[in-house]
């Protein structure tokens, strides 16, 4: 069994998000192979490391160990899928030697053309630094199967458990009849696609049509999980508009003393220049 | 498209200032010395912050000079050097060559063809350097360009090939073990500044009748928060992935971009708008 990612970090659970940051980056300084070249033991501590910080960082984020809670789609992989992104060297800090390409981070994303739409979107962005994770789709798992009255939407929904989300996008646009059921597929076809926006907007519809449905509140939660985080972030400290409000003209003024260079009439781009 | 990733400097502290400032300062450094004096032409704030979220997380050797410009003529000004820094520099030089492309052929301005004639040496120089960027840049612009021509284009592949641009500029590195969260966390900032980009501009678009994607919205009751609320869910996506990265350094300020910094053109367009309603409302 894995050890308290806390404790390898040097931290009690009680430690914030940049204390585990902080001491992150001092063990990886002390232990990064580039420092120590052909030291297995060093090799061996930076990987402890690594994965302290992400479960430790994990924990912090969504109260879960994702040891103890490895994601469903991870399936019989579980704990080697979980090691996976530190399974190589260790690339950064000055090298750029990975023996590992990007592909086997979470490498399994792409179907839509976006190979990166699988991050924090609807979901915690974590799940794809953990790599072998079914992106934004694993969440799929999470809908119930739904009676639908017209057989075209089961196609649909078909379409979209097998991950087919241009196909199930090609069959929702033939059903003529729009209602909560309709819409609720098309979001799930869109995240599936990355299509933030039009999910957003599909979700949103479903849970107006049905606003006692459960799986459409879902739905619509999930994809805008990480607003509502952005949001409490904000509210919660990370929020540095207050001097802004007051005197907007102010910060204008300081802003544009920032701007050296202007190439003129660059409208279209005012604050670029 | 660019300009909305810049810090709130009325809250920074003195220190802070300083240090963005001499960042900034660096990436125009940098520009002279890798592209000539033409180069600091190109010069802004999403590059700089470019360059200090690379060198929080890399730290990089840096070195500190202090020197006299064409835009400081009295007095010296600090700046940094380092291999981040540099790289920022070239991104800029990069994405502003291919700006003023497009504005050139948007609407043959003068101001782009100029643009484009001083930097197709520089996006060049930094073809050959930095080739995945260049040519990911280059694809995703071209797939752009089709997409804005067809009658009903899709805003949110619009937007996520604004992202696939910016995600490849923010990874120096490819094979690095950070490298996909800093790819999207340049994906979530490239979407949402297409978005900003196209609902700042979305009145003078309408009068001029160019393409804007928001056409497909517009008309609709709820506008106005919708467009809110996506800007919200797009940025929000990029302080998630910006979380993960373990930084040290400069993290204040880095969250004050992150956090409200991209939020300024946002209330000043806003305030606007109200104030110009009022205004109509009361000559009505």
């Amino acid at each position: 069994m894995p050890n308290d990612p806390f404790a390898v970090l040097g931290l009690n659970s009680s430690a914030t998000e940049d204390e585990i940051k902080s001491a992150y980056r001092k063990l990886a300084k002390k232990y990064h192979p580039d420092l120590n070249p052909g030291d297995k033991a060093a090799e061996e501590k930076m990987r402890e490391v690594n994965e302290a910080y992400t479960r430790a960082l994990q924990i912090k984020k969504t109260g879960k160990d994702p040891y103890q809670n490895p994601y469903s789609s991870s399936g019989s992989s579980g704990a080697s899928g979980y090691y996976n992104p530190f399974g190589g060297s260790y690339g950064g800090y000055g090298s750029s030697q990975g023996s590992y390409g990007q592909g086997s981070y979470g490498g399994n994303g792409g179907q839509g053309g976006d190979p990166f739409g699988d991050f924090g979107f609807g979901f915690d962005p974590f799940s794809a630094f953990f790599g072998g994770q079914q992106g934004g789709y694993q969440q799929q798992t999470r809908y119930r199967t739904r009676n639908y009255s017209n057989p075209e939407l089961k196609t649909a929904e078909n379409h979209v458990l097998a991950n087919r989300y241009h196909d199930a996008i090609t069959q929702l646009n033939r059903v003529p009849t729009h209602d909560a059921d309709w819409h609720a597929l098309y979001a799930r076809a869109d995240m599936g696609l990355g299509n933030r926006i039009s999910a957003l907007d599909h979700a949103r519809a479903a849970v107006r049509m049905a606003p006692n449905d459960p799986d459409f509140q879902a739905l619509l939660n999930t994809i805008e999980s990480g607003r509502q985080a952005y949001r409490q972030a904000r509210s919660s400290g990370y929020d540095f508009r207050s001097a802004i409000c007051s005197n907007p003209c102010l910060t204008c003024i300081v802003a544009n003393m920032f701007c050296n260079c202007c190439l003129g009439g660059c409208g279209r781009y005012g604050m670029f220049c | 498209m660019f300009g909305y990733v810049a810090p709130v400097l009325s809250v920074l502290t003195d220190e802070q200032k300083q240090r963005y400032r001499s960042v900034y300062c660096g990436v125009c450094h940098a520009l002279k010395s890798r592209h000539g004096q033409s180069g600091r032409l190109s010069l802004s704030n999403d590059m700089t912050f470019l360059a200090l979220l690379l060198s929080s997380l890399y730290e990089p050797d840096t070195t500190q000079a202090s020197a006299r410009c064409g835009i400081h003529p009295v007095k010296k000004h600090p700046f940094c050097s380092s291999s981040m820094i540099d790289y920022a520099a070239d991104m800029n030089a990069l994405l502003f060559y291919w700006k003023c492309e497009d504005q050139r052929m948007d609407d043959h301005s003068l101001v782009g063809k100029t643009g484009e004639t001083l930097f197709r040496k520089a996006a060049k120089k930094v073809r050959t350097q930095w080739p995945a960027q260049s040519v990911a840049v280059e694809q995703a612009l071209s797939e752009l360009w089709k997409e804005e021509k067809k009658t009903i284009p899709d805003p949110d592949r619009l937007c996520n090939l604004s992202g696939e641009m910016l995600g490849a500029v923010f990874v120096p590195k490819p094979d690095d073990m950070w490298a996909p969260i800093l790819r999207s966390v340049g994906n979530s900032l490239g979407r949402f500044i297409y978005w900003m980009d196209a609902w700042e501009d979305y009145d003078a678009d309408h009068r001029k009748r160019r393409f804007n994607p928001l056409d497909v919205y517009h008309d609709r009751p709820d506008y106005e928060d919708f467009c809110k609320e996506t800007l919200e869910l797009l940025i929000a996506e990029a302080a998630n992935s910006f979380e993960i990265l373990p930084l040290e350094q400069d993290l204040d300020l880095l969250r004050n971009v992150m956090y409200s910094g991209v939020w300024q053109r946002y209330t000043l367009i806003t305030e606007k708008k109200q104030k110009q309603r009022k205004e109509d409302a009361h000559a009505e």
